[in-house]
């Protein structure tokens, strides 16, 4: 049961990380479709950084929190989004995908 | 496995759900407050996520619709309202039942849930304000990033050694600090350790760019924003023109890198282009902060089995340690009183350290108290502002989770008699507004919880003639107005007419005056008429072991626990033979007793020369009780006495000596209060 668990969410958040780097690939994001990315960011890096450590995703999930409590601060107006910003976001989400794989692949 | 997950799933969603109302009360004084609407989504999306994961499938549905509604506030569609917290509230109860219970298979059940949501959806299509319904992100465009002038910065970036291991790529951002201008890096390597201390997967090399750009500082600092807290980061604007290319500054990293030393502010403003350097930045000081969390765990979650476990073993370890002590003592052994006495000192510590682990907050029970008050003020349509006061203090689990029930009845005897409706209260000449007041504190090895409210008070005279009418007492009884007080805990006794939903059935404070007894703890009661009621709580701050004192009884062996003695008398037998009516003169004072050689049932000692009288008090009075002898001071394991012995009224407990024999723990409280009643005649 609990595999499968973990093998859903890998599956799933996998997919959603990878939907996001397609996005974020564009050279030139419109600001509407930023603030969509920005919302979507938020939202799956808040999910691996609660369910990743019980699934065993424990170096995933320190990347996801940062990036969850950078989306979280720009959620609020207390930070913008800037191009940079989401180039660095495309760099840790492909950093964190790598991770993602390697601890599904050691388990 | 997967039950361990979800126990895990309910532990921690329990804490979210108290996170949850504790926002939503400060949320109904702050009604504005943007964190705490934020605080209140992310613990409702919380909830659901790891419903839909772990099996709870109607919470994650039921949450679903809650996240909703705070959505739509989050997003300014939808205002705080007092409507909306009453919801909220009634909602997290339905949460902590789908919690308790998993999917829902009752139908009742099931048509609950689903009226609660139609609830939840008629709240939303209610509430709707098409006019703010503009979304938040609008101004999370890149806006600020509109070229500049060209400027000059020096970013210094020491990463620390363990950057590597989060798949960080430093190379990456030094091409990213390159593509915003015009740049030169300098790297430095003079931290790279020998061979053998050298440790492939860590960074040993920091980094100055000088780079000048037309973009704002701001895309500088965002190219570092997910490593900022595993660098020292400095951002500092050097010049207001672009001078990456000039001879001076190809001097100084000449200089730089042939000496490994990093450049300075200093250097740059001995230049002509020189200005004020101003740091803008900075992860380093973000990061002296943060640099203590790091790798820290401030705190871990164990399960309160484990913690009974541990305290049962040290229990276990304070025993066989008063073995040694004795074996030591008899066999004269140096050595061995030696190692005894270390092992004292050390189980002494171990022992404190424990009990230290095993105390909780009564914060943690003191959302439900709040819960009860707004919830029952409400329906009574009275105005009640409930401060606490002390929240922090820390008492033994066992004791907290026995305290709750008790403490619920107090306050709700307190909303329900006490504090009067509003306009009662103005012809009272009051504020409109009641307060009842639960305030916790530390005296000695107590802790005491005083719970007082500004109501109406309570009338010795009333409560007189009731007990009369009730055949509590006899007409002519003589009891000052604190004994009448105390007749309120006397079981079946309650002054209310009419028997309401929240008390008034007269099984109140006796059972709180019973449970609070069984944590060896004492409840009493003050108040003054139209002024308001005072109820106060005694109790130990620990349960299982305790500091007393050991006492012989005929051939048996008692302990009276330290806390509860005052002073020992050293008496003649004859003069307690003398003595009328259980009362004994000493220093010109009359002191009532009780002889424990008669309630135990011990035959006097024949040529016995002196007795001892101990002096114990509770609830502000004190009481002699005789005893053959005095042993010694004891640290004692208070173990339960078992189903057989539960009815004897004397004895809180025993414990198991040095030698092996038993020792019973005497309750100093019940001795007192039964002897005020008569109860006791010896």
């Amino acid at each position: 049961m609990l595999a499968e668990i973990r093998k859903q969410f890998y599956k799933d958040t996998l997919k959603e990380l990878e939907g996001i780097n397609g996005k974020l690939a564009s050279d030139n994001i419109p600001p509407e479709e930023q603030s969509l990315i920005a919302e979507k960011v938020f939202s799956v890096s808040h999910q691996i950084s609660g369910t990743g450590p019980m699934l065993g995703f424990d170096s995933t999930s320190l990347l996801s929190k940062k990036l969850e409590s950078t989306f979280y601060d720009i959620r609020r107006g207390e930070k913008k989004i800037t191009l940079q910003l989401l180039w660095q976001t495309k760099r840790a989400i492909d950093a964190m995908i790598k991770s993602f794989n390697e601890e599904n692949n050691s388990q | 496995m997967i039950d361990k997950f979800r126990a895990k799933f309910v532990e921690e969603s329990t804490d979210n759900v108290h996170d949850l109302e504790e926002a939503l009360f400060l949320l109904e004084k702050d009604m504005d407050n943007k964190e705490l609407i934020e605080r209140i989504f992310r613990a409702m999306h919380s909830l659901k996520g790891g419903g839909a994961m772990f099996g709870f499938n109607h919470l994650s549905d039921f949450t679903h619709h809650l996240e909703t509604l705070f959505d739509w506030v989050r997003n300014g569609r939808m205002k705080v309202s007092t409507d909306l917290i009453s919801l909220t509230f009634s909602a997290i109860d339905q949460i902590n039942f789908l919690l308790k219970t998993g999917d829902l298979t009752n139908p009742e059940d099931i048509n609950n849930q689903k009226t609660f949501i139609q609830r939840i959806e008629a709240f939303l299509t209610d509430s709707e304000t098409p006019a703010a319904s503009e979304m938040q992100g609008s101004g999370s465009s890149a806006s600020a990033n509109q070229p500049n002038e060209e400027k000059t910065y020096l970013i210094t970036f020491i990463p620390q050694e363990d950057l590597l291991l989060n798949g960080t790529n430093p190379l990456y951002l030094l091409d990213d600090i390159h593509a915003l201008g015009t740049a030169r890096t300098l790297a430095f390597t003079h931290k790279v350790p020998s061979l053998d201390l050298f440790e492939p997967s860590s960074n040993y090399s920091l980094w100055q760019i000088i780079v000048s750009t037309e973009q704002l500082v701001n895309e500088i600092k965002d190219v570092f924003i997910f490593v900022e807290d595993e660098c020292e980061l400095h951002i500092d604007l050097i010049a207001a023109s672009s001078i990456v290319n000039q001879p001076e500054v190809d001097a100084l990293v000449d200089k730089a890198l042939k000496s490994n030393i990093l450049l300075t502010l200093e250097e740059f403003k001995q230049e002509q282009w020189a200005l004020t350097p101003q740091p803008l930045n900075v992860a380093g000081d973000k990061k002296k902060q943060t640099a203590a969390k790091e790798h820290k765990i401030s705190s871990i979650r164990v399960s309160s089995h484990k913690i009974d476990e541990l305290v049962n073993l040290v229990s276990e370890l304070v025993t066989i340690q008063a073995q040694l002590g004795l074996y030591a003592e008899n066999h004269e052994d140096p050595a061995i009183i030696s190692l005894s006495e270390n092992i004292q000192k050390l189980s002494r510590q171990l022992r404190e350290n424990a009990f230290d682990i095993s105390l909780i907050p009564l914060q943690s029970e003191l959302m439900r108290f709040q819960r009860l008050v707004r919830d029952l003020s409400k329906e009574q349509a009275k105005d009640i502002d409930f401060i606490i006061e002390g929240g922090d203090l820390e008492l033994d689990k066992n004791i907290i989770e026995n305290l709750t029930d008790p403490l619920l009845h107090i306050l709700r005897n307190s909303i329900d008699h006490g504090i009067e409706k509003p306009d009662d209260r103005i012809k009272a000449g009051k504020a409109p507004k009641g307060t009842i007041l639960f305030k916790a504190f530390h005296s000695g090895a107590n802790i005491i919880i005083e719970i007082s409210d500004d109501g109406t008070g309570i009338d010795p005279d009333f409560i007189r003639q009731k007990a009369i009418a009730r055949g509590v007492i006899d007409a002519d009884t003589q009891i000052d107005d604190k004994e009448v007080l105390d007749l309120l805990f006397v079981s079946g006794f309650s002054t209310r007419d009419v028997v309401s939903g929240v008390s008034g059935r007269g099984v109140g404070m006796d059972v709180v005056r019973r449970r609070i007894a069984n944590i060896r703890g004492e409840v009493s009661v003050d108040s003054e008429k139209g002024k308001g009621t005072v109820i106060s709580i005694k109790l130990p701050i620990t349960l299982s072991i305790i500091d007393g004192l050991l006492v012989a009884v005929g051939d048996n062996k008692y302990v009276i626990p330290i806390s509860a003695i005052d002073k020992i008398y050293a008496l003649e037998p004859q003069e307690v033979k003398q003595s009328f009516n259980n009362v004994i003169v000493i220093d010109n004072q009359q002191k009532p007793y009780i002889d424990l050689r008669k309630i135990f049932q011990a035959p006097e000692k024949e040529n016995a020369e002196i007795v001892r009288m101990i002096m114990i008090k509770a609830e502000e009075r004190v009481t002699g009780v005789i005893v053959d002898d005095i042993i010694g001071e004891y640290q004692t394991v208070v173990k339960p006495l078992g189903r057989y012995l539960k009815k004897q009224e004397y004895i809180s407990g025993a414990s198991i000596l040095g030698d092996g024999t038993i020792a019973l723990v005497v309750d100093s409280s019940r001795l007192i209060q039964n002897r005020r009643n008569k109860k006791v005649t010896a």
